[in-house]
């Protein structure tokens, strides 16, 4: 601890990181209470955050190398959660997805917690057998058996942003955890040809929404209203919303595709809503905070002195940008409809406590490297 | 970490990281800048939708603000029973109930075409009753459909109903002008459609209530009438007393503001109901005809009015000049002329104020047939007086080539010509104002819905009759008529406190009834004379009980100018005479119904001795004067009527019934006669035009 500098007074990566996550947190309270515009939604997002902000608190403050004991119980706990969804009475079913179980009022969403639990988990995993990470049999096999696992758990409920969103953090784990070029491209290319095959194969509600967003993309003449009514109606109604912005927005609260023109306003979409409010500088600003963390992220993880930390590092930083990235690139219209939200600023009890929760771990294992470069001494405790 | 390729790695990361965020921070500024525009204006062709809002009609209001008519809007109830495949027992019962229509009515209504208006203009109470009805009970929505309608309410009933005219229904309501200032009117009055955008959510409701201007703005101008609906009433009233009293067919009293030609007055007998006017329109046609302008009567001795006027105007006639009665009858162009009082010579003013028709018809030969021709059209003979009412006619003026030898004789006391009412009391207006004759008129201004004013009604001149010497001339041989002893108006007419000048007319009329000649009875008259203010037409058409027009139509005259003197605060201008006063109580003492000097519940306070003559505060009574009447409950023309009974014309604030009254009932009537009584609409119609106009649009 630095006795001369009062440790407040620094702008250290920790507190930098602190900070950031805390201005998208009060974007999100705010969007949130204007895209809802129902009071229930405020107090329910705030009281998430603030439980968030907790969990932050106290994730910051253990040291991360004692994760790797719980690791397997995480992931085993995760995978019970994600299982419960299958279980009627448990399993909550909306927008014909189960994705959520419920406990009294509440829902909770296990594939977002799954996230964390297989970043965690796998980092560990990794780290044991660092030694053959380079073999397929020995160091491959076992990481990729039980990302499929988890993979297909989601997949089946059906969530298939989610299990996307899951093999590449782990995929961008791999990449950065020193696993050969050869492997990963091969693994690239098994994926890719599997997942056109399934396309190919079941011809169903995704299929038609995604050729409809290919034809938006590579042939927006052939677009007519009855595709903007049905199939791309979101898409539209989303691209609406962003672009009525302009440079500095309708003003806050002021939205006018809210009013049940863009569903899932305050969840998925709320990136669209707050571009239609705030305008193109301000939401540039909130891409710059986004962009800031990552980039932070990524820097934790290449000074990171130990193995575990740095994969750590990345799979949490990987998970806000590809949560991020996507879900902006579906609002924006550059991906296909994938059902994410928006970390820190999306309504969503799950997905909040799962980010500040994986904040709070990047920031530990910040912290030890400010401790180390300071002082030479022993990670914060 | 620690190997070589790992930094590398780490960089590509990074790389993909910040590429990822820089082609959207691309996108961003693609769709929300350069594409601002479109995007603009796809989202306010889906965000808004065009409400059509429908006018609410004009107010028409009289010159106290007293409103005559004016509008609301109401619902119409309509049943699509395709939404309904097959009405069980109940619901066909039920809505029977709710919408006071017989079962099987309500069964028809699932013949084609399925969809029809079973109830207009419905009431609050129903609307509601079947909105919540359809929401109890679930109905399928499109079931019951509602659809807003202006609806026209005249408050006042019959109150100046030839006047204001009638309305007939549009899509939006009532809202066509079809008699009257209604219809000469109408296109200030009808407002105007409006589209709205206004923003909604998706599925159409809109997210703020509509701005009240913009429903305000929708609405149609005000009317502000110079008629006086106090004088109004009043002459209703003693009108359809004396019509009914003398058994006539009908009858016209107009009471005119002398100095602009403003109509203060105009009612005509038999009239009609404005809220009902659908079964008169039926059963009685002739009621809704405004005889005031559209009929024209051989109007008698008051046409010597003009005759001396003109005569003294070219200069051929001195008012003081000795003029031959011929002993009341005389031989002119091989007909005879009578008199009702033969006389011999006599100076001119005598023969005036005693109706000659023998020396008038001798006098109208000093004339040339242009001259008289062209001198009785500067009065308005023969010509439309340019009212804004409909339906004006000319009168019947035969072109002087077409006169024969008698005519100048027959025009000098009152045949051969036919005058409405209207033209006879303009021609007198123009006496009273030195020969000025002004357009009569009934607006005095437009005002918009926000009340500025859009329009203003300025007095205008039609022509100058005579010089405004003869016309004080004339008005001095009009005061021998009232005010001399031989006055054939002496006994009916004269006002205390004022000079009054008129004249008298009986015209025997072409037809015969049951073999009894039947007669015009009018009486026109201005005051005061010093100074003109009003000049009033009185006219009884085929009075059975009476004959002449002083006895006809004098009384009615009397107390309609009393009414109006009052009224308008018109200083006297001469003594009281109390002889006047004590011979001739000013209404019949009549016990006053209502009237209730102590306040029940008040034991020992002895009950004052009842009825009061009201003649009693001129005669100087003072221990026992009238109690103030308990007026509470009673609507604007109870009220009136009741306190003009006793010679009190209240400040009235409001309308609809009375709430308050100062003094209050039982305490004796103030000197001053400052008596306010304060109106409100009952509890149900309490509500604001506004909040109306408001509510007709959610």
């Amino acid at each position: 601890m630095n006795r001369d500098l009062p440790y407040f007074r620094t702008l250290n990566t920790p507190l930098l990181l602190f900070i950031l996550s805390m201005a998208l947190v009060a974007v999100g309270i705010m969007g949130v209470y204007s895209a809802s515009q129902k009071t229930s939604f405020l107090i329910s997002h705030v009281e998430y955050a603030s439980a968030g902000l907790l969990l932050m608190m106290v994730f910051y403050n253990v040291d991360y190398n004692k994760l790797k004991r719980i690791a397997p119980w995480l992931m085993l706990a995760a995978l019970v959660l994600l299982l419960l969804i299958y279980v009627p009475g448990i399993g909550v079913t909306r927008n014909f997805s189960r994705r959520w179980i419920g406990i009294g009022t509440k829902t909770i969403q296990p594939s977002e917690l799954a996230k964390l639990a297989m970043i965690i988990y796998m980092a560990k995993m990794m780290d044991d057998r660092r030694q053959y990470i380079k073999s397929f049999c020995s160091g491959v096999m076992p990481a990729l058996v039980i990302t499929g696992l988890f993979a297909l758990v989601i997949v089946r409920e059906p969530d298939l942003g989610a299990a996307l969103v899951l093999c590449m953090i782990i995929f961008g784990m791999w990449l950065a955890g020193e696993m050969r070029w050869f492997h990963l491209l091969g693994l690239v290319t098994t994926g890719t040809v599997a997942a056109l095959m399934g396309i190919l194969v079941k011809r169903d509600y995704h299929h038609e929404r995604s050729s409809a967003f290919l034809t938006y993309v590579f042939n927006p003449e052939a677009v007519d209203k009855s595709m903007l009514q049905h199939q791309l109606y979101q898409l539209h109604q989303s691209l609406i919303a962003v672009g009525s912005g302009g440079w500095w927005g309708l003003g806050l609260g002021e939205s006018r595709q809210k009013f049940s023109y863009l569903p899932e306003a305050h969840t998925d979409y709320i990136f669209a809503i707050l571009s239609e409010e705030l305008g193109f500088v301000r939401m540039s600003l909130i891409v710059l905070v986004y962009a800031l963390i990552v980039l932070i992220g990524w820097r934790v993880a290449m000074r990171s002195t130990d193995y575990f930390g740095g994969l750590l590092a990345s799979g949490i930083t990987l998970m806000i940008f590809i949560n991020s990235a996507i879900n902006m690139g579906v609002v924006l219209g550059l991906l296909p409809a994938k059902g994410l939200t928006l970390p820190f600023i999306s309504f969503g009890g799950t997905s909040l406590l799962v980010t500040m929760a994986a904040m709070g771990i990047l920031m530990n294992v910040a912290s030890t490297q400010y401790a180390h470069q300071n002082h030479g001494r022993g990670g914060r405790r | 970490m620690f190997q070589k390729t790992y930094r590398l790695r780490m960089i590509l990361l990074v790389v993909l990281c910040m590429g990822a965020y820089g082609v959207i921070e691309a996108r961003l500024y693609h769709l929300q800048i350069r594409q601002n525009a479109d995007f603009l204006e796809t989202a306010k062709d889906q965000q808004n939708r065009v409400v059509v809002l429908k006018p609410l009609r004009g107010d028409i209001l009289d010159c106290n603000g007293t409103p005559l008519a004016t509008s609301h809007f109401s619902d119409t109830i309509i049943l699509d029973t395709r939404k309904v495949e097959k009405p069980s027992k109940r619901l066909v019962s039920d809505l029977a109930r709710i919408l006071n229509r017989s079962e099987d009515r309500i069964r028809e209504l699932w013949k084609p075409p399925r969809r029809s208006y079973v109830y207009r203009k419905a009431d609050e109470k129903i609307s509601q009753a079947i909105q919540m009805y359809a929401e109890k009970q679930k109905l399928e929505t499109g079931f019951v459909e509602l659809e807003r309608e202006s609806k026209r309410d005249y408050p006042h009933g019959r109150l100046a109903c030839h006047i204001i005219g009638f309305t007939k229904p549009d899509g939006g309501g009532d809202n066509i002008g079809q008699a009257g200032l209604e219809s000469v009117y109408d296109s200030y009055l009808n407002g105007s459609w409006r589209k709205l955008s206004v923003p909604t959510w998706s599925w159409g409701k809109h997210i703020a209530p509509l701005d009240p201007e913009a429903i305000k703005a929708t609405s149609g101008n005000t009317l502000v009438l110079t008629l006086n609906s106090e004088i109004q009433m009043f002459a209703e009233n003693e009108l359809r007393k004396q019509v009914n009293r003398m058994r006539a067919r009908g009858g016209t009293v107009i009471v005119m503001d002398v100095p602009t030609g403003a109509i203060l007055a105009l009612a005509n007998c038999p009239d009609f109901d404005l809220g009902d006017f659908g079964r008169f329109f039926k059963e009685a046609p002739e009621t809704l005809r405004n005889r005031a302008v559209t009929d024209f009567y051989e109007i008698g001795s008051v046409m010597k009015i003009f005759t001396a006027a003109i005569l003294l105007d070219k200069n051929l006639l001195t008012p003081n000049e000795m003029v031959d009665g011929k002993g009341g009858l005389v031989m002119l162009h091989g007909r005879p002329v009578r008199d009702v009082h033969p006389f011999g010579i006599v100076p001119y003013t005598k023969a005036f104020a005693e109706s000659s028709n023998v020396v008038h018809a001798l006098l109208s030969e000093r004339l040339e047939p242009t001259v008289y021709y062209e001198a009785l059209s500067r009065f308005g003979v023969g010509r439309t007086t340019g009212i804004d009412l409909p339906g004006e006619v000319r009168g019947l003026f035969r072109d002087v080539n077409d006169w024969t030898a008698q005519s100048r004789a027959s025009l000098s006391y009152g045949y051969e010509a036919g005058l409405t009412p209207l033209q006879v009391v303009s021609a007198l207006q123009s006496i009273g104002n030195n020969g000025k004759r002004m357009r009569p008129h009934f607006v005095k201004e437009i005002r918009s819905p926000h009340g500025e004013v859009i329009k203003k009604f300025e007095p205008t001149v039609i022509n100058q009759t005579i010089s405004p010497a003869v016309a004080t001339q004339v008005r001095e041989l009009m005061q021998g008529v009232v005010e001399g002893e031989d006055g054939t108006g002496f006994l009916y007419a004269r006002i205390p406190g004022y000079s009054v000048g008129g004249k008298t007319g009986t015209a025997v009329k072409q037809v015969k009834r049951d073999g009894r000649d039947q007669y015009f009875a009018g009486f026109a008259g201005l005051i005061p004379l010093s100074n003109p203010r009003i000049a009033v037409y009185v006219c009884i058409d085929e009075p059975q009980a009476a004959k002449y027009g002083g006895q006809v139509s004098g009384p009615v005259f009397k107390e309609v100018a009393t009414n109006a003197l009052h009224l308008l605060q018109i200083p006297k201008d001469k003594p009281d005479d109390p002889l006047l006063a004590s011979a001739q109580p000013a209404v019949a003492p009549t016990p006053l119904a209502g009237l209730n000097p102590t306040a029940p519940g008040q034991p020992g306070k002895p009950l004052l001795p009842m009825p009061v003559l009201p003649g009693m505060d001129a005669m100087g009574s003072v221990a026992t004067g009238p109690r103030m009447p308990n007026l509470e409950g009673l609507t604007w023309v109870q009220v009136t009527d009741r306190l003009a009974k006793l010679g009190i014309h209240p400040k009235m604030k409001g309308s609809g019934v009375v709430v308050s009254q100062e003094p209050p009932a039982g305490s004796p009537i103030p000197d001053s006669g400052a008596v306010t009584v304060v109106f409100a609409l009952p509890s149900e119609a309490a509500r604001t035009r506004e909040a109306r106009a408001v509510a007709a649009t959610r």
